[in-house]
C-alpha cells in the first residue's frame, strides 16, 4: 500500500493585510491577508520547517530520499534538496533532487516518490514544495501571492492516505511564467487562461483519476484542487459537477494567499487534518497540464497527530505594519550592506556544525557543547567528545535588543539560549515582537538565510518564539 | 620571581582624545611619544626596544612593528606589535615591563594608538569574526547580555547604570584631554536612545581617536632621569573563552578573566584586601554595566553588591575608592590600543599628585584594568611608589 505516511507544513510568521497593500496604491481593499516570508527566509528555509514537522519523532536515518519543488529556487545551479536533507540530518546515501520551474512540481515529485515506493527503491521519501513568488508591485498577483511550504512523507507502510489512482497530463499552454531574467511572475489573458488552461486541464486530469478509481463525483469526500484564485476554482467545481458547499477544500487564499507550488500540499494537510477513515480525496494540481490523484484515507489517520496544525501556524502570526516594511522584507527596497568574509572551503568544513547542528557531547563529564570541539569546555578531556545533534528547543538565558547591528528589521534581538538536553547557543531571534522578549521565554530553532558572503547563500540557525500549540 | 618594584615609569604622554579629524594615526603617535620623551628627559636614541599596542593599525600601516617604527623613525631596534582585544594597551605595557624586569633592556617605549574614526565602518572593525556563529554580536550587545542577566538576578535597573555615566562624565569634565568634558544628568542617561537594550547612548563609551606613550626603565636607573617616578607593583593577564555565550556553565554575572588577572596582580603586589589597599582605580567602563561588574571582579565588592558602591558614592572622585578619576572610557574615550596606556598615564599623574582638579586624595596604590572581547581577555596593572 503506497501513500502518505505523514505531513508537515510551514506558514511564515508574518502576514500582510491586503488593506495595507491597497492603501499604498490607493485602491479599494480586498478581503484577507497574505502570508509573507520574513526577510531571512526563502523557499529552502521554509521547506526545512515543513520537512522537520513531517519527520516529527521519526528516525531521519530511515529516510531514503528528498525531492524539493519550487518555482523560486535560491539557486539556478546548485541543489536545495541537499541542504534541506542535511538540515533534517538525513543520510548521505539517499536520492536528493530539485524539481523546479513548475507550479505542479510538488505533485509531480509526489508521483515519482510513489513510483519509488511501489518499486521498493525507497522506503521513505520526503516530498516538499515551497514557494515565495513575487507579484509585481500594484498588480493583482501582488495581492494574491503568499509564501509557505508543505511536505509529505511517502512510503509503503503505515500510510494514512493510500494512493488509489493517478492521472497526469501535459499541455503546452502559456498561463503564468517567468523568464530566467524576470523578477516578477507574468500572466497571459486572465479569462482565456482560466477557461482554456486551468479549468480544461484540471477537469480532464480529475476525471481521468476518478475514472481510474471508478469513482463518480458524489463519491468524493473532499476535492483538494489547487487554484490561482477563488473565481477560477468556482468554475472548475461547476465543470466537475461537485458540490461547492460540501466537497471542496478551501484554498486558503483569503487567509494566506496563493502559495504557488506549496498550495496543493498545504491544502491537502488542511483536508487530512479533518479526514476520516475510508474517505476518498481527490487531489489535483495545475501548471502546464495537471496532476490528479485519488487518495483513500486509512484507519491509521485516527491515531495520527500532526506535528503542527495549520490552525496553529495561521493563528500565530505577526502583522507587517506597513507596505514599506513588506518591500524591505522582499528586498524590493534594497538595503546596502557588505557581507562578512567566508569561503567555500570554510563553509564545507562547517557543514556538520552549521547545517546539521551538531555539537559535541563529552563522554567523560556529559557536557553538551557548541561549537564542536576536540577538548571539553568543562572537564578539558581530549578525545572523548562525540558528535550530537542538538535539540531545537530551548529557553532564553539572557538577551539584548541591538540597534547597532545592521538589520532589515531592527532592533536585532540576540539571545543566549539553553537547549533542552544540553548545549548553549547564542542566536539571532527572528519572527518576534521585541517587546515580548524575556529571560526564560521558550524558543524554537529555525533555519534561516544570513547573507551572501563568498558569493553564495549562507544559511544558519536562529531562534524564534514558540509558535502556536505544540505536539505533546 | 616577581616584577614588584623592578620597573619604573619615568615618562608618559597622551594626546587629547576625541574625534581627531585633523590628526593622522602617525601624528598622534609622534605627539604622544615625544611628550613622553620630554617628560622622561630622554632622547629617542636611548630607547632600546618598543611595544606597540594597536588593535587595528591606521589605514596604510602594516600589522607589525613598522606602524610604530615609521612615524617615529625608530629603526633598527626590536619593536613588537601587541594585540589582545581591548586589553591591548595594558598588555603592551605588561610586555615592556617584563622585558625590563628580565634585564634584557634598560629603557623601553610602550605606545598605544588607535584611529577609530577612520575605518570606513561604524563602531569597532569586524575582523576575523565567524560568518555565522554569533552573527549579530556587537560590542554593546555582548556586554548588554551581562546587564540583562544582572538585572534579572539582582533586581537593579537602568537608573543604577546611569549613575556610573553621571560620575564618569563629571570626572571627565575636569580632564582637558578627555573626549567628553561635559556633565550629564541621570535623566538624560536614562532617556537616551537605546543602542543595545538595556544600554542607551550614554551607557556606552564613544568611538574615539587617541594615542598614549610610556617610557619604562630599570628601577635602579630611574633616579638618573628624575626624582619622582612610580613603579610597577603587580601585573596579571588572563584569557578565557572568546565565545562565553556558548559556554553552558557561564552565569553572565561577571568576567572570570578579570577575576583571574586581578588575583595574579594582587598576589604579585602583596595585596590581600583590595577594597582597602587600592587607593584608586582606572577600570574598563566600556559600558556602564561593565564598571559595576569590574567592582565585583576586582574584589572591591561581593558578587551582586558592586552596584552599591556607585549608589553609595564610594567610587566617586571624593569617595573612599575613586574609580575612573580620568573620566574613564565613558568620558575620556576608548581608542582600543591607546586606552590601557592612557590608563598608565593617568595612574602615574595621580600617584605623583599632578592631576589638578580631579586629583584623588589617597595615592598609595593605583590600579589599571582592561577587559576585552566579550569578556575574554583581561589585564590588571598595579602601580605604586618606589
Amino acid at each position: 500500500m503506497v501513500g502518505i505516511k505523514a505531513f508537515g507544513s510551514y506558514i511564515p510568521a508574518w502576514s500582510l493585510s491586503r488593506e495595507t497593500i491597497a492603501k499604498a496604491w490607493g485602491r479599494r481593499p480586498p478581503q484577507g491577508e497574505k502570508a509573507v516570508a520574513c526577510h531571512d527566509e526563502d523557499p529552502l528555509t521554509m521547506a526545512v520547517d515543513a520537512c522537520l514537522y513531517a519527520i516529527g519523532n521519526r528516525d531521519p536515518g530511515k529516510i531514503d530520499g528528498l525531492i524539493f519543488s519550487t518555482t523560486t529556487s535560491p539557486y539556478k545551479e546548485k541543489l536545495s534538496s541537499t541542504t534541506i536533507a542535511f538540515c533534517c540530518d538525513l543520510r548521505k546515501d539517499i536520492l536528493t533532487a530539485d524539481l523546479s520551474s513548475s507550479l505542479r512540481g510538488g505533485t509531480s515529485a509526489f508521483r515519482l516518490a510513489c513510483e519509488m515506493a511501489k518499486n521498493e527503491a525507497a522506503r521513505n521519501v520526503l516530498v516538499t514544495a515551497s514557494d515565495a513568488r513575487l507579484g509585481e508591485p500594484e498588480s493583482e498577483l501582488e495581492m494574491s501571492f503568499g509564501d509557505g511550504a508543505g511536505c509529505l512523507l511517502v512510503g509503503s507502510d503505515d500510510v494514512i492516505a493510500e494512493v488509489k489512482a493517478t492521472f497526469s497530463m501535459a499541455d503546452e499552454f502559456l498561463d503564468a511564467w517567468r523568464k530566467d531574467t524576470d523578477r516578477y511572475v507574468r500572466t497571459g489573458e486572465e479569462r482565456f487562461g482560466q477557461l482554456y488552461g486551468y479549468v480544461k486541464n484540471m477537469r480532464e486530469a480529475c476525471l481521468g483519476a476518478m475514472k481510474a478509481a471508478a469513482l463518480r463525483p458524489e463519491d468524493i469526500s473532499k476535492a483538494v484542487l489547487s487554484a490561482p484564485n477563488q473565481q477560477a476554482l468556482n468554475q472548475l467545481v461547476r465543470a466537475l459537477g461537485l458540490n461547492a458547499e460540501k466537497q471542496i477544500q478551501d484554498p486558503l487564499i483569503s487567509a494566506i494567499g496563493n502559495l504557488g507550488s506549496a498550495q496543493p500540499f498545504v491544502m491537502l494537510q488542511a483536508a487530512l487534518e479533518e479526514a476520516k477513515p475510508g474517505q476518498k480525496i481527490l487531489w489535483a494540481c495545475y501548471g502546464d497540464g495537471a496532476d490528479a490523484f485519488i487518495l483513500n484515507v486509512t484507519d491509521a489517520i485516527s491515531s495520527y497527530v500532526p506535528g503542527r496544525r495549520l490552525k496553529s501556524w495561521i493563528g500565530s502570526r505577526l502583522g507587517i505594519s506597513s507596505y514599506e516594511k513588506y518591500l524591505r522584507f522582499k528586498n524590493i527596497l534594497e538595503t546596502d550592506s557588505t557581507p562578512p568574509k567566508t569561503s567555500s572551503i570554510f563553509a564545507s568544513q562547517e557543514v556538520a556544525q552549521d547545517i546539521r547542528l551538531y555539537g559535541s557531547a563529552c563522554k567523560k563529564c556529559g557536557t553538551v557543547q557548541y561549537p564542536r570541539a576536540q577538548v571539553c569546555i568543562s572537564c578539558r578531556a581530549k578525545g572523548d567528545l562525540v558528535d550530537v545533534r542538538l535539540s531545537r528547543k530551548g529557553k532564553v538565558f539572557t538577551f539584548t535588543k541591538d540597534y547597532l547591528f545592521a538589520s532589515v528589521d531592527p532592533p536585532q534581538v540576540m539571545a543566549v539560549v539553553d537547549l533542552e538536553k544540553g548545549g548553549r547557543l547564542y542566536l539571532q531571534m527572528t519572527d518576534c515582537d521585541h517587546q515580548s522578549v524575556a529571560v526564560g521565554m521558550p524558543v524554537e530553532l529555525c533555519f534561516r538565510k544570513f547573507h551572501e558572503g563568498g558569493g553564495f547563500h549562507n544559511y544558519f540557525w536562529k531562534c524564534r518564539p514558540v509558535r502556536g500549540e505544540e505536539k505533546p | 620571581m616577581s616584577i614588584k618594584d623592578k620597573v619604573a615609569v619615568i615618562g608618559t604622554g597622551c594626546v587629547k582624545f576625541g574625534e581627531n579629524y585633523e590628526q593622522t594615526y602617525d601624528d598622534m603617535i609622534v605627539e604622544a611619544a615625544y611628550e613622553a620623551y620630554k617628560d622622561a628627559g630622554i632622547e629617542p636614541k636611548e630607547i632600546q626596544a618598543a611595544w606597540m599596542g594597536t588593535a587595528n593599525p591606521g589605514i596604510g600601516h602594516g600589522k607589525a612593528g613598522v606602524s610604530l617604527a615609521d612615524p617615529l623613525r625608530l629603526y633598527d631596534i626590536p619593536i613588537t606589535r601587541v594585540e589582545n582585544f581591548c586589553a591591548t594597551g595594558t598588555e603592551a605595557f605588561r610586555n615592556g615591563c617584563m622585558a625590563v624586569a628580565a634585564g634584557e633592556y634598560d629603557i623601553v617605549l610602550v605606545v598605544g594608538a588607535e584611529k577609530m574614526k577612520d575605518r570606513g565602518e561604524r563602531g569597532i572593525v569586524r575582523e576575523g569574526h565567524h560568518p555565522l556563529l554569533a552573527r549579530g554580536v556587537t560590542a554593546p550587545g555582548q556586554f548588554a547580555l551581562a546587564a540583562t542577566r544582572y538585572f534579572h538576578t539582582f533586581g537593579i535597573d537602568k537608573t543604577v547604570l546611569a549613575k556610573v555615566a553621571v560620575k564618569n562624565h563629571k570626572n571627565g569634565s575636569m580632564n582637558p584631554k578627555a573626549h567628553f568634558q561635559r556633565e550629564v544628568t541621570e535623566e538624560q542617561v536614562v532617556k537616551a536612545p537605546i543602542i543595545a537594550w538595556p544600554f542607551g547612548l550614554f551607557d556606552c563609551c564613544p568611538t574615539t581617536d587617541g594615542a598614549a606613550a610610556v617610557i619604562l626603565c630599570r628601577e635602579d636607573l630611574a633616579k638618573n632621569f628624575r626624582k619622582d617616578y612610580v613603579v610597577a607593583k603587580g601585573m596579571g593577564l588572563a584569557v578565557t573563552s572568546g565565545r562565553p555565550y556558548f559556554d553552558p556553565g557561564y552565569d553572565y554575572l561577571g568576567f572570570r578573566c578579570t577575576q583571574m588577572a586581578a588575583q595574579q596582580a594582587y598576589k604579585e603586589a602583596g595585596i590581600t584586601d583590595p577594597r582597602k589597599e587600592v587607593s584608586f582605580a582606572e577600570v574598563h567602563d566600556c559600558f556602564t554595566m561593565t564598571e559595576i561588574l569590574n567592582y565585583e571582579d576586582l574584589g572591591f565588592a561581593k558578587k551582586g553588591e558592586g552596584w552599591r558602591l556607585i549608589v553609595d558614592g564610594v567610587t566617586a572622585l571624593n569617595g573612599d575608592l575613586p574609580v575612573n578619576p580620568s573620566g574613564g572610557l565613558k568620558s575620556f574615550g576608548h581608542p582600543i590600543g591607546a586606552t590601557g596606556v592612557r590608563m598608565i598615564h593617568e595612574l602615574t599623574q595621580q600617584l605623583l599628585g599632578k592631576s589638578g582638579k580631579r586629583q584623588v586624595k589617597k595615592t598609595d596604590i593605583g590600579l589599571a584594568h582592561n577587559v576585552g572581547g566579550p569578556g575574554a581577555v583581561a589585564c590588571v596593572i598595579i602601580l605604586g611608589h618606589p
